[in-house]
Formats: structure tokens, C-alpha cells, sequence
């Protein structure tokens, strides 16, 4: 047991840059976390829109109503380019503005462009403002022809407008999305600070391990090497479960609801993925890079896999075949089972079992992996000794 | 003196090969990672037509007319499948379609999730409740003028004048391009480290043989952050070369600026990494350990990992974006693409000069140490 | 009188509280090899770095040729080839590119330059081994290069900080014949080790340190003046009766002995017959004895003498 000593002893060095990046992911994903709604009773999409009323008449002022009981107002920008920022990051949808002598061209029946209206994208959400706004002009034209003044024409067409369709939700039993997203969110991000974090450390601690001198004198000692590296394993498998432990506690604290039921299976998902994380990172010290190609080779990984396997962007985006070369990526099964947990997927037992199962194998498959490769040096050693 | 020790500092550089190699690499591996993730997202939200399943439970001539003219339109909305209650059901619970439209006295709309193509389909059905609000208060006043009101009503209108600044690419998804070339260019910052560490005594015994030369520190210090951003710069712009020409993203707005940038930005990188490896006492491997990881977070608040963060910041904590210069890096390429005056990207561009200019002074403070407590 | 080159007064340099020179002064003629001789720790790096103006100090004065040595004295800079302790060439250059790169640090001319490179390289015998990896060069050949990229430029005063340490005995020699004909060619050297046998092998004054201060200077010769020691006689004898090691501590000019049951060592001081003396009391005792040395004093007999603990066991 003494390498397993040794090897805990090098990592407990490198379990406080660890924590660091923990905290960091806990405070940014406080920043990211958005209330999350209840989705099992129908409740519109509302766009975020920003109105202008240059005309300020009780015309503009009906729409600008209108419009505003349905979406969500948000307040003008200070400047023109903080809202084109805002529209291409599309945390504003659509910004319309009501120009000067609006509710004249109404009242001559001018139709168009009688909007000034900004967006980036083409976007359904844009379409769908868009089609409001015209259905108010088309509704005031058609009171107008009615013979009410624009005005009178403009308040019964929000009186009619107001009145929205009914809506009848149908979802499969057990489609039902939980409370939980918030917390599965927090699960759903999880890889990539795993990946990162158990790399970032366990490499260089495995690295140091693996030193050309530090290596022979232990390959002269009596342990046999497969010993050596199941120790090595072993000691990793309780460092990283403590680096799991961290996460699966603040997970707990933030969100009790984490240890009930089938919320289980994602601790379960979690613990497969860090293991992953690890045998990945004994895997990739085996060939002695150096530092800094550790950390660019850690960025590709981390990234690499988790923006092919849904991690970033939801599943559901990514292309069929994108997903289909992710299959061979344990971030791909890892994410699948939180999109059963959390409705996005049909939640199906086996489907999930067979999940979890994928990951295991990645698992022992880098480990077989990891000792081949060293067997493989060790008998190249041996030959080179026979032929000299 | 001073070209003796660039060209041996760019000899120097430029030997480290599997370093090097994996500076080049990376951008080239996640770049076709992104290629082959994003390449088809964006078309999938531009405007379509939503499938639909249509029930009738009695005749109503003015809603079959009234979906006629919605899904025959010349840029129609629905996709209509007519078919009865029990297979609508299943096509709606399949994700077949987006909604059921069941025609009655009225239609009646049925769907399975919320969301924004639901949210239409109820925006279409309450214009179809519209028509039935307009109807009657045209019968209780002017029957006569019937054929004109539902005429004005349904009149095609283009009430919506488009003044948005037009992006050259408005795929929002392109953005992960910049910040990847931003990455790469913030990585520089390995190399910047190399260079505080190998010219202070302190910090390596090269430093130490360097400093007791006939050589002032000013020139091989020079030199050697010179050559840093030289290095730097080349793979800056094979990393843009790569993007645009291999894998043929639209960056959008003028090339020659987008690499001008580029290679500015990786200079960023590089004083960025000089500055942390002059400050403190630490040693080396310490030092690189900080530089990444605060790469990365700038990285990530600059929307690498979560394209979107950008907005959340911009929104909640505008200064972040302000400051962070990974987000002023791939900010002034955005701005290429967004703005067709070059006020913005000029406002960047000055941004990342102060940065390196700042970064490097800092550096060269921290560095000018003659003398050290103890080696 | 030859000129001074290197003048060190009153150093004083402390880490905390550790007092790493304790008002170290020293000053080394033009031509000499100068050495500084003490066991790990006593100080001679710091002496060094000091010198260098890559330290600073707490107290004390260093001139070099004459002039106050700062760290901007390019002037003397120029004229100093350093070899430190620890090999300083880069990694990703060759043997040549490596020594040119060093002696570009001096010299600007190019062709001036390269002619000194070659010259560096024949000198150290790296001829076969000029577009080598510093990597692939064994511990000794790697120490000559180091020494190369210190000397290639033609200094004037060329520090050498324990240049032999873990390398074998012929690159050992090599580099210490290389010395010495640097200093027949006038170079100023000053020279530091703990191997007290290659101080007095080639150094023409030598300094020894202990603890941060300068125990004892002068030529070995003066050095071993210094001490009562002119001779030790060591004998391999199984038995010694008391009474007989008595008679032996009174002989004339015998003034220690010591004896661990298989070896009697006498110190004496002057005299000529010591061992005949010593011999003839054994024999009129009766007793047989093995093998018989007698040993001039060596730098260790000074420094043990001194300072109470020999050289070698204060070694790491």
C-alpha cells in the first residue's frame, strides 16, 4: 500500500486548486441559475421587446398596452448599440419603435412601415411579434371602417385583441417535467468542471509519478506492476470521490430534493462520469506530456467533448449526426440520462441502466488501455535489455 | 545585440515543437469540432412552417376558410394535416406536430408543450377569435359593411420597417468562433510566462546567466516578448486561416481587419502571461497553473462554453464584458461583422492595446529589478 | 605588484536570520586562480551571486577591475565569463547554437563571434557533438558546455561556481587542464569547490569559508604554515599496550596520536625523523605492524584544524 500512500499524498497537495475551481463553479452557476417555471399548465412564450413611443398618443398608447400585456417590456437601452448587442445575444427579442405622427398615418389608413423595428435574427419570436403588431393595425382598419375614430377604433381593437385563445395542455403521463430543473441544471454542466478539474490535477500529480527516474527505481523495486498500477487507481478513485463528495454535498445544500427518488440516479451519473474523468486523466499521464501540454490537451478534451455531447447546447439542436459520433463520447450517455431525469427524453429504466452501463465500460475500457500501454513499455524494456 | 537574441529567441520558440504543435492543433481540433456541432443550428431557427393537425367536428366554413388562407398563403405558416381526433392525438404526442386545431363553432387548439411555435399557433387561433369579436360588433352596428371590415381585416400588411444595423453574418452561433480564436489568443499568455521566467535571475538559472551578461536586460527582455508575439501572431493567423478557409466560416466583415485583430489580441496573450509570470516569487509551474485557469474563466464569462453568458453579463454586470479582456477580444470581432462603421471595433481594437500596453508596462515594473533578495 | 581585479570588503548578507556571509572580505590579484574553498552551505555561491550583482547585500563594498559593480556595469560585465553551478544553457538549442547564443550576450560583431565559437568548442572538445541537444549529452559533455557558453567571449575573469560537480575523472581533468590554460593566457580566475583536491591542484591562492566567514587565505603552502601539522604517520597495529602509546606521545615533536584498535595515527610538527622515531619504539616494544604511511597536510588538516570538523564530514 505504500504508492497508494505515496500517490494520496502527492494529491492532497493539489485538492486545494481543486476547491477553487468548485467555488468558481458554484458562484457562476448562482449567476446562471434562472427561476425555473412550472411547465405542466400552458403559459405562453412571452418575447422580450423593447418599445419606443415617439408618437406618445392615446393611439401608440393602446398598442404599446397591447403589446405589453403579452411580452415581457424591457426598458430602453442607453444606447443604440447596447441594444444591437442585446439583439444579437438575443436577450432582447425584437425592439419596435413608434415614430412621430404614427397615429396621423393611421387615421389616413397608411399601413406601410409605420413600424421602425429592429432584430438580427430571423426567429420565430420575431415573426410572432411582428404578426401582433399587424394584426392591431388590421384590427384598427377594420373599426376604422366601421366608422370609429382611429382613437375609439384603437381602444376597441385592444378590447378585442385581449381576448386569447384557450389553450388545452396534452402531455404523456410520465412526461411531466419536474421541479427539479434547477437542480439538474447544476448536473447538467457538471462534466465540464469534472473533466477540468480532475485533470487539471490529477495529470500533474500523475505526471510526477510517471518521472523517467522516479519510474525505473520503482520498476527495480519488488511490487509488480500491476499493483502498482492498481494502487495508483485506487488512490485516484478516492480522490476523486472526494472531489465528487464536495460537489454532491453543496449539490444537497443548494437542493435537498437531490436524494429523493429517481433524482438518485444522477448522483449515481455524476460519481461514473468523475471515475471516467480520472482513468481519462491516468490514461493521458501515461505519455509523460509536459505541462503545457497537459493544459491544452485538457481544453480540448474538456471542450471538444462537451460541446459534441450536449453539455453546452441542448441535445435536441445538435445534428443527427453529431450525435451520432457522440454515442462514442461518455458525455453523450452521461447528458442522455439527465435529459431522462429532467422530461426532455422519455424516461424509460433500461434506457437509463444501459446509460450508466455505457460509462462504466468507458471506464474499464481506459483502464485495460492504460495497462496494455504499460505492459506494452515494460516487455519493449525487456526486449531492448535482450537484444543489448 | 538585439537581433542576436530575436533570432534566437524565435529559434527558441519555434523548437518547442510539441508545444507548438498543440498551439496549432488546438485551434484546428476544437474548430472542426465547433464546424461539425454548430454548422447547422442556426438554419434549424430560421422562419418555417409549423406542422399542424387539423380535426373537424362540424362545418364551419369560416374557419376551413381561415386556415385555407393561412396554410395557402405564398409564405405560408401551417403545414395542415386533416385527420380525426384519435390520430391527431398521436401525432401531437409523437412530436409530429406542433398542435391540434380543432374546428367546431370555433377552433379549439390543443398542444403538448409550451414554447414558442405553441405560443403562435395560440397568437393564430386568437386572430381566428378576432375575426368572430370584429364579425359580431360588425353585425350589431353596420351589417352592410361586412365584406369591407373583414377585408381591411385581413388585408396583407407590411406595418413592420426593418432599421436594424444588419449583420454581415447574423448566425449567432459564429460567435463561438470568436471566442475560440480568443482562447487561442489568450493562451499566448504560455509563452509570455516563458519569457518572464527565463530573463529574471529568481526565477531560473538561465535568467540568472542572462542577467551577469554584458547584455542589458531592457534588450534580451525586449527581444524576447518580441519574439513571443512574433510566434504568437503566426499562429493567430493560421488559426484564422484555418477558420475561414478550411473550414469556411463566415466571420463576417472585412478579413484583413479580422486578422489585424487576430494578431493584436495574441500580443494581448502574450503581455498578459508576461505580466503573471513578473509578479510574486512564485515559480514557474505555479504561475502557468494561475494563468490558465483565469484564462479559462475570462474564457467562459466571455461565452466559450455558454454562448449566451455574454447577454446574462451584459444585462446583470455590464462591466464584466467592459473589463474582461477575452470578451474585448472577441468583442472587437464581433463588431466587424455587426457594424459596418468602424467606431466600435476601433473603441476595441484601442481596449487591447491599453490592455497589453498596461499589462507589459506592469511586467517590465515588476521585471526591472536589478538585484534580488535571494535566487 | 599586479593589479587588483577583484575587491570584496565587509560583505554582509543575510536571508532572515540567517547570516549568510558574515563580513566576508577578499581580493584577488590579476593572473591568479583564486579559490574558494569551504563545504556546502559555508557561503561561496552567495559570494558569488553578490559579486555578480545578482544578489543584493546588506553591507560591504565589491569593485571589480577597479570600479564599483552594479548590476548596469556592462563596461565590467563584458570582461566577466561566469560558469554557474547548475548547467544554464536552453533546451531547444544545439551545442554550437547555445554557445553562440552566450557569446552573442558579449560580443556583437558576426564574425568576430563565430571565430570565438569555434575556438570555445575545440577548446572543450565538443567537436563531435556541435549540433547535439543539450538533452542528449551526458553529464560531463553537458558540464563543458556549460563552461563553453562562459568562456567563449574572452573574458578577463572567468568565475567558475563548483564546475566538476558529478562528472567524471577525465572531463574532470579536462576541465581543470582548461583552466589552467586559460589562466597561461591571462585570463583571472576564480574558482570554487569542496573538493579540497582540485583546489590544490591547480589554485595559486585560496580562501577557505565556513559558515560565512573567510577561516584562513593564502597559498596552500601558507595555508598548511598555518597549522601545527607538518606530518602524519598513520600504522596498522592489531594490539598496542598503553605504556607503549605512551612512549610515542613523548617523542619529540609528536603532538597528538590517536588510536581505534587496528590504526595508530601520530600528528607531529617539524622535525625530520618522525617515523624512523616511531618505528624503532614499536620494535623495541616487540610488536608487529602492518602497513605504514606518512602523509604530508592537506587543505582538510587546515580546515580541520580550524574550524574542529574535517571538510568531508561537513560535506551535503
Amino acid at each position: 500500500m505504500k504508492v497508494f500512500k505515496a500517490f494520496l499524498k502527492v494529491l492532497r497537495s493539489k485538492f486545494g486548486a481543486a476547491i477553487i475551481y468548485i467555488v468558481l463553479f458554484f458562484l457562476v452557476g448562482v449567476l446562471m441559475t434562472k427561476s425555473g417555471s412550472d411547465e405542466n399548465v400552458w403559459e405562453k412564450s412571452k418575447m422580450d421587446l423593447v418599445i419606443e413611443d415617439l408618437d406618445d398618443t392615446p393611439e401608440s398608447r393602446a398598442l404599446a398596452e397591447y403589446i405589453g400585456k403579452g411580452n415581457n417590456i424591457v426598458p430602453a437601452f442607453a444606447n443604440e448599440d447596447d441594444l444591437t448587442d442585446a439583439l444579437y445575444y438575443t436577450t432582447v427579442d425584437y425592439a419596435v419603435t413608434i415614430p412621430k405622427g404614427f397615429s396621423e398615418r393611421l387615421a389616413a389608413g397608411e399601413t406601410e412601415g409605420i413600424f421602425e423595428c429592429r432584430n438580427i435574427h430571423v426567429s420565430y419570436a420575431a415573426a410572432n411579434i411582428e404578426m401582433q403588431l399587424e394584426k392591431f393595425v388590421n384590427t384598427v382598419a377594420a373599426y376604422q371602417a366601421l366608422g370609429k375614430t382611429t382613437q375609439e377604433a384603437s381602444l376597441a381593437a385592444v378590447t378585442a385583441l385581449s381576448k386569447e385563445a384557450e389553450v388545452e395542455l396534452l402531455q404523456k403521463e410520465d412526461d411531466k417535467k419536474g421541479e427539479n430543473s434547477e437542480l439538474l441544471t447544476f448536473f447538467r454542466y457538471m462534466p465540464y468542471i469534472l473533466l477540468s478539474v480532475i485533470m487539471n490535477t490529477l495529470c500533474p500529480a500523475m505526471i510526477a509519478m510517471n518521472k523517467k527516474d522516479f519510474r525505473y527505481r520503482t520498476d527495480c523495486s519488488g511490487i509488480r506492476p500491476h499493483s502498482y498500477t492498481m494502487q495508483i487507481f485506487g488512490a485516484s478513485a478516492l480522490y476523486v470521490g472526494g472531489i465528487w463528495a464536495v460537489f454532491m454535498l453543496a449539490g444537497g445544500i443548494i437542493n435537498s430534493t437531490m436524494y429523493t427518488g429517481r433524482l438518485w440516479l444522477s448522483v449515481v451519473n455524476a460519481l461514473l462520469f468523475a471515475l471516467f474523468s480520472a482513468v481519462l486523466a491516468i490514461f493521458v499521464s501515461e505519455f509523460s506530456p509536459s505541462d503545457n501540454v497537459v493544459s491544452v490537451l485538457t481544453q480540448v478534451a474538456t471542450l471538444g467533448m462537451c460541446f459534441l455531447c450536449g453539455v453546452f447546447i441542448d441535445q435536441s439542436l445538435l445534428g443527427s449526426g453529431v450525435l451520432s459520433a457522440a454515442k462514442f463520447l461518455p458525455a453523450y450517455w452521461y447528458v442522455r440520462v439527465i435529459r431522462m431525469l429532467d422530461g426532455s427524453l422519455v424516461y424509460d429504466g433500461g434506457e437509463v441502466a444501459l446509460a450508466l452501463g455505457i460509462q462504466a465500460g468507458f471506464i474499464a475500457m481506459f483502464i485495460l488501455l492504460t495497462l496494455l500501454v504499460r505492459r506494452a513499455r515494460l516487455t519493449s524494456a525487456v526486449s531492448r535489455r535482450a537484444m543489448a | 545585440m538585439f537581433r542576436h537574441n530575436l533570432a534566437y529567441e524565435l529559434k527558441e520558440v519555434l523548437r518547442v515543437r510539441e508545444f507548438i504543435l498543440w498551439l496549432m492543433l488546438f485551434p484546428i481540433i476544437l474548430g472542426t469540432l465547433f464546424k461539425v456541432a454548430f454548422g447547422s443550428i442556426y438554419s434549424k431557427e430560421v422562419f418555417d412552417t409549423i406542422p399542424v393537425a387539423v380535426v373537424r367536428t362540424s362545418d364551419n366554413q369560416v374557419a376551413e376558410e381561415f386556415l385555407k388562407g393561412l396554410s395557402e398563403e405564398e409564405k405560408p405558416m401551417l403545414a395542415t394535416t386533416y385527420t380525426d381526433a384519435e390520430n391527431a392525438k398521436q401525432l401531437l404526442l409523437d412530436g409530429d406536430v406542433e398542435g391540434i386545431l380543432t374546428i367546431g363553432e370555433s377552433i379549439e387548439l390543443t398542444v403538448s408543450r409550451t414554447g414558442i411555435l405553441p405560443t403562435m399557433l395560440q397568437e393564430l387561433v386568437s386572430r381566428y377569435k378576432l375575426y368572430e369579436t370584429v364579425i359580431r360588433d360588425t353585425i350589431a352596428t353596420d351589417p352592410a359593411s361586412l365584406q369591407t371590415v373583414l377585408a381591411k381585416l385581413s388585408a396583407e400588411v407590411n406595418a413592420c420597417r426593418d432599421t436594424s444595423p444588419k449583420a454581415d453574418n447574423p448566425d449567432v452561433y459564429v460567435q463561438y468562433f470568436y471566442n475560440l480564436i480568443a482562447m487561442v489568443a489568450i493562451c499566448g499568455n504560455m509563452t509570455g510566462l516563458h519569457v518572464s521566467t527565463n530573463n529574471q535571475a529568481n526565477q531560473s538559472i538561465l535568467g540568472a546567466r542572462k542577467n551577469c551578461s554584458a547584455t542589458p536586460k531592457g534588450i534580451y527582455l525586449t527581444a524576447g516578448l518580441l519574439g513571443s508575439c512574433i510566434a504568437q501572431s503566426v499562429s493567430m493567423v493560421l488559426c484564422v486561416t484555418f477558420l475561414r478557409f478550411v473550414l469556411q466560416v463566415n466571420f463576417g466583415g472585412s478579413l484583413l481587419l479580422l486578422y489585424l485583430a487576430a494578431i493584436l489580441s495574441g500580443c494581448l496573450g502574450v503581455a498578459f502571461g508576461f505580466f503573471i509570470g513578473s509578479i510574486g516569487k512564485m515559480k514557474h509551474e505555479g504561475k502557468s497553473a494561475i494563468a490558465i485557469t483565469v484564462s479559462m474563466v475570462l474564457c467562459f464569462l466571455s461565452g466559450l462554453m455558454m454562448g449566451n453568458i455574454k447577454g446574462i453579463l451584459a444585462v446583470k454586470a455590464p462591466w464584466v464584458n467592459r473589463f474582461n479582456p477575452v470578451a474585448i477580444i472577441s468583442d472587437s470581432f464581433y463588431c466587424l461583422n455587426m457594424y459596418s462603421d468602424y467606431r466600435r471595433f476601433i473603441s476595441k481594437v484601442i481596449a487591447m492595446l491599453i490592455y497589453t500596453a498596461v499589462f507589459t508596462a506592469l511586467g517590465v515594473l515588476f521585471t526591472r529589478r536589478k538585484k534580488y533578495e535571494s535566487i | 605588484m599586479k593589479p587588483t581585479v577583484v575587491k570584496i570588503d565587509n560583505l554582509v548578507k543575510r536571508y532572515g536570520e540567517l547570516v549568510a556571509l558574515d563580513h566576508f572580505s577578499l581580493e584577488i590579484k590579476e593572473g591568479e586562480i583564486f579559490g574558494l574553498l569551504g563545504p556546502n552551505g559555508s557561503g561561496k555561491t552567495t559570494t558569488i551571486n553578490c559579486l555578480l550583482s545578482l544578489l543584493s547585500f546588506d553591507k560591504g563594498e565589491i569593485e571589480v577591475f577597479g570600479k564599483e559593480m552594479t548590476p548596469t556595469s556592462y563596461d565590467i560585465k563584458r570582461e566577466i565569463g561566469v560558469i554557474m553551478q547548475n548547467v544554464a544553457v536552453m533546451d531547444e538549442l544545439t551545442v554550437r547554437e547555445n554557445i553562440d547564443y552566450f557569446c552573442g550576450l558579449y560580443i556583437a560583431d558576426k564574425e568576430k563571434r563565430k571565430a570565438c565559437v569555434e575556438e570555445a568548442i575545440k577548446f572543450v572538445g565538443l567537436e563531435d557533438f556541435v549540433n547535439f541537444r543539450p538533452k542528449k549529452l551526458s553529464g560531463g559533455l553537458l558540464r563543458r558546455l556549460n563552461i563553453a557558453c562562459g568562456i567563449a567571449h574572452k573574458p578577463k575573469l572567468i568565475i567558475l561556481d563548483e564546475p566538476t560537480v558529478a562528472v567524471d575523472p577525465q572531463s574532470r581533468n579536462r576541465i581543470l587542464e582548461g583552466i589552467q590554460e586559460l589562466n597561461r593566457e591571462g585570463a583571472t580566475v576564480i574558482y570554487t569547490s569542496h573538493y579540497m583536491e582540485e583546489v590544490e591542484q591547480i589554485c595559486t591562492r585560496i580562501a577557505i569559508m565556513d559558515k560565512g566567514r573567510k577561516i584562513a587565505e593564502g597559498t596552500k603552502d601558507e595555508l598548511k604554515g598555518m597549522i601545527r601539522n607538518t606530518e602524519s604517520v598513520s600504522i596498522e597495529i592489531l594490539e598496542l599496550p598503553e605504556d607503549v602509546r605512551e612512549k610515542i606521545a613523548h617523542l619529540p615533536h609528536v603532538y597528538e596520536t590517536d588510536y581505534d584498535g587496528t590504526k595508530l595515527t601520530v600528528r607531529c610538527s617539524g622535525g625530520r625523523h618522525n617515523l624512523i622515531r616511531i618505528l624503532a619504539v614499536l620494535q623495541e616494544a616487540e610488536l608487529g605492524f602492518g602497513r605504514v604511511y606518512s602523509e604530508l597536510p592537506t587543505l582538510n588538516d587546515v580546515f580541520l584544524e580550524i574550524t574542529g570538523t574535517a571538510l568531508r564530514d561537513s560535506k551535503e
